[in-house]
């Protein structure tokens, strides 16, 4: 039997569950075929009108349904901001949102369609859970997981499948982050599709006498508090997404810590890696996007090592405290400069 | 032409007048838009919608949305009138530890169906409410208020293509045309021609009334349709500020802060009671309109 889908999961969940409604807008008509012939009043596909679209979900919820909605990643989040915020969370309505094509999985589509931003916005949504795992497998367990829970997540579907980790081995478990690789001289905190470059970037540089750690994150918010606990403890940080370095994952982790270091004092080296705040230029592959972002294996490795190296400051020279945090960010951004 | 100059009965004007000593007590609101929304608000609850005060979540109720939050002290005043809240909370809409804000919440006012505020929600609320029941075989209608600016927003237009597609039935759609907009006349701000005709374009039966004639809005709202399978727009001509001489039709009065003492006078004089008379309680609604 082949890996289940996150349409499977829907398909299943609705089966099971009368309240499970799928709610689509304008998807590929193969998406749920089977679930539109044998449940025709459970599955809804809508038109081109996002806002709409949540709002209608919120209002079935608001009656009782379990909607699962699902757009293009950028549509998905951007045009029904609002109705997000006040349909759904403000009213605390189980609705679970699959954006397909997120990060850069559409580079070739160009800037409309790249949801490179799509974290940040809703890191601001008050009790959504922000999901991004890294296959199609974990993405199904964990939609699984919330449409059974009745919890208000956002799930971006994966659209590539990398290479099985060891992690695959351990079903993911809902706002569970895993170690995967331990280490003591830096901790890579990958999210989702990136999780397999930070663990090749980790034992490349493991083979240069670095011993770095790798944290595979799927769930952003609520971040687990284990996780903030194990690298608060490692002397580096580096956090690795596909999204933007400001709004994500990165910043949501960096929050934490620097919210702990004020009881502690103990504040990481801290590194974020991801894209610049500007628009994903030219087209190409998913790969194009991420080497050129410098989120490649090889630039993963290059930032960690770069971050570890032994700070140079002059004894008594308060003001140059101040200054490594700029040293590593300034050489890994050449990697994404402007073409 | 639809009239809209018919006498206010005593109802009408008690009901003002407790929104009136609401606003007073508050310090002011948006005055415009729930006076001229008040006898909308009056047929749904006195009249149209099956509704027990007792048990807020009767599963068989209609549900009524006020798509136009900001209108909320007109629902305020019926929710009090009819039981769901007790009438001196009127006094407190807005202050601190009060559940009555300046638009309505979902949650903390028995009542109220849906938090809005924000313009443009409540018709795809409404209509994604209409659909469940429909599927749960609930025999429950859904009665959106939306104001005539907030026609302008563009999801209001989405969700009426969407509600038109589905056959809802269930739905209906109450727009109250005061023809004024918080920046001036809707005409010269952002022209929205003819609603009836623009809803009866997406598919929708239609009807226009006198929205401050409780009798024939509820008429209106009960009559058989053209098409039965479609939902229905009711275009409620109204003047915004009605029932206060110095608010009618005055776009400055869509949302007042303070008030003087001759524009007091003035305001309760209006209401045909003077400024040292304490809120009345308005005639009970559904006895007053069985007596109609």
């Amino acid at each position: 039997m082949s890996t289940p889908t996150v349409w499977d999961v829907v398909h299943h969940a609705a089966r099971e569950d009368q309240r499970v409604v799928f709610i689509g807008s304008d998807l590929n008509p193969t998406i749920l075929s089977g679930m539109r012939t044998e449940l025709p009043g459970q599955f809804f596909m809508e038109g081109i009108q996002e806002q709409n679209v949540i709002g209608m979900a919120a209002g079935m919820a608001l009656e009782g349904a379990r909607p699962v909605v699902s757009t293009i990643s950028t549509f998905l989040t951007r045009r029904c901001f609002e109705q997000i915020l006040i349909d759904i969370a403000l009213h605390e309505l189980p609705v679970v949102l699959l954006g397909t094509g997120p990060g850069v999985a559409y580079h070739h589509f160009g800037p409309t369609h790249c949801a490179v931003d799509d974290l940040a916005l809703l890191r601001t949504v008050p009790g959504l859970t922000l999901l991004s795992p890294k296959s199609m497998a974990e993405a199904a367990a964990l939609t699984d997981q919330a449409v059974r829970a009745g919890v208000f997540a956002y799930l971006r579907v994966p659209r590539y499948e990398p290479a099985p980790i060891a992690a695959d081995l351990e079903p993911p478990v809902l706002g569970r982050a895993v170690r995967i690789r331990d280490g003591h001289d830096a901790t890579i905190v990958a999210l989702g599709s990136l999780t397999p470059n930070a663990l090749v970037a980790a034992e490349a540089l493991a083979a240069e006498g670095l011993s770095v750690a790798v944290e595979h994150v799927h769930t952003v918010r609520p971040l687990d508090p284990d996780l903030i606990a194990r690298v608060s403890q490692s002397p580096v940080v580096v956090t690795v997404e596909e999204h933007l370095r400001d709004g994500g994952l990165g910043t949501e982790l960096l929050h934490h810590l620097a919210d702990a270091a004020c009881g502690t004092g103990r504040m990481p080296r801290f590194l974020r890696l991801g894209l610049e705040t500007r628009f994903v230029s030219g087209y190409g592959t998913w790969e194009d996007a991420i080497a050129e972002a410098g989120l490649d294996t090889a630039g993963i490795a290059t930032a960690v090592r770069t971050v570890t190296r032994p700070l140079e400051i002059p004894a008594a020279d308060t003001a140059a405290v101040a200054a490594p945090a700029t040293v590593a960010p300034a050489t890994v951004a050449l990697k994404g400069s402007p073409r | 032409m639809i009239s809209t100059q018919a006498p206010l009965d005593e109802r009408s004007l008690a009901l003002r007048r407790t929104a009136l000593a609401s606003l007073v007590a508050t310090g002011g609101g948006h005055v415009g838009g729930s006076f001229s929304a008040m006898e909308i608000m009056r047929a749904l609850y006195d009249t149209v919608a099956t509704h027990d005060p007792a048990d807020p979540a009767d599963p068989g109720r209609d549900r009524v949305i006020l798509s136009k939050g900001h209108a909320c002290l007109a629902q305020y005043t019926l929710l009090a009138d009819h039981g769901y809240l007790d009438p001196a909370e009127l006094a407190t809409v807005g202050k601190r530890g009060s559940r009555l804000g300046g638009h309505p919440e979902r949650g903390l006012v028995p009542g109220v169906e849906c938090s809005t505020g924000a313009l443009g929600h409540g018709l795809s609320l409404g209509l994604g409410m209409a659909l469940q029941l429909r599927r749960r075989g609930s025999t429950g209608r859904v009665f959106v208020v939306l104001g005539d600016g907030e026609l302008g927003e563009g999801s209001v237009w989405e969700a009426a293509m969407s509600a038109s597609h589905h056959r809802l039935a269930n739905l209906s759609v109450l727009v109250d045309l005061n023809t004024l907009q918080s920046a001036g006349p809707t005409r010269e701000i952002l022209d929205p021609g003819s609603p009836a005709a623009r809803f009866a374009a997406f598919g929708w039966n239609t009807a226009e009334v006198d929205g401050h004639d409780p009798q024939a809005l509820a008429k209106t709202l009960q009559a058989p349709r053209a098409e039965p399978e479609r939902p229905l727009a009711v275009i409620c001509h109204t003047v915004k500020g009605r029932g206060l001489d110095l608010a009618e039709n005055v776009p400055t009065w869509h949302y007042r802060i303070g008030f003087t003492e001759p524009e007091l006078e003035s305001l309760w004089r209006s209401l045909g009671a003077d400024q040292t008379a304490q809120p009345d309680s308005p005639v009970s609604g559904s006895q007053q309109e069985a007596d109609a």
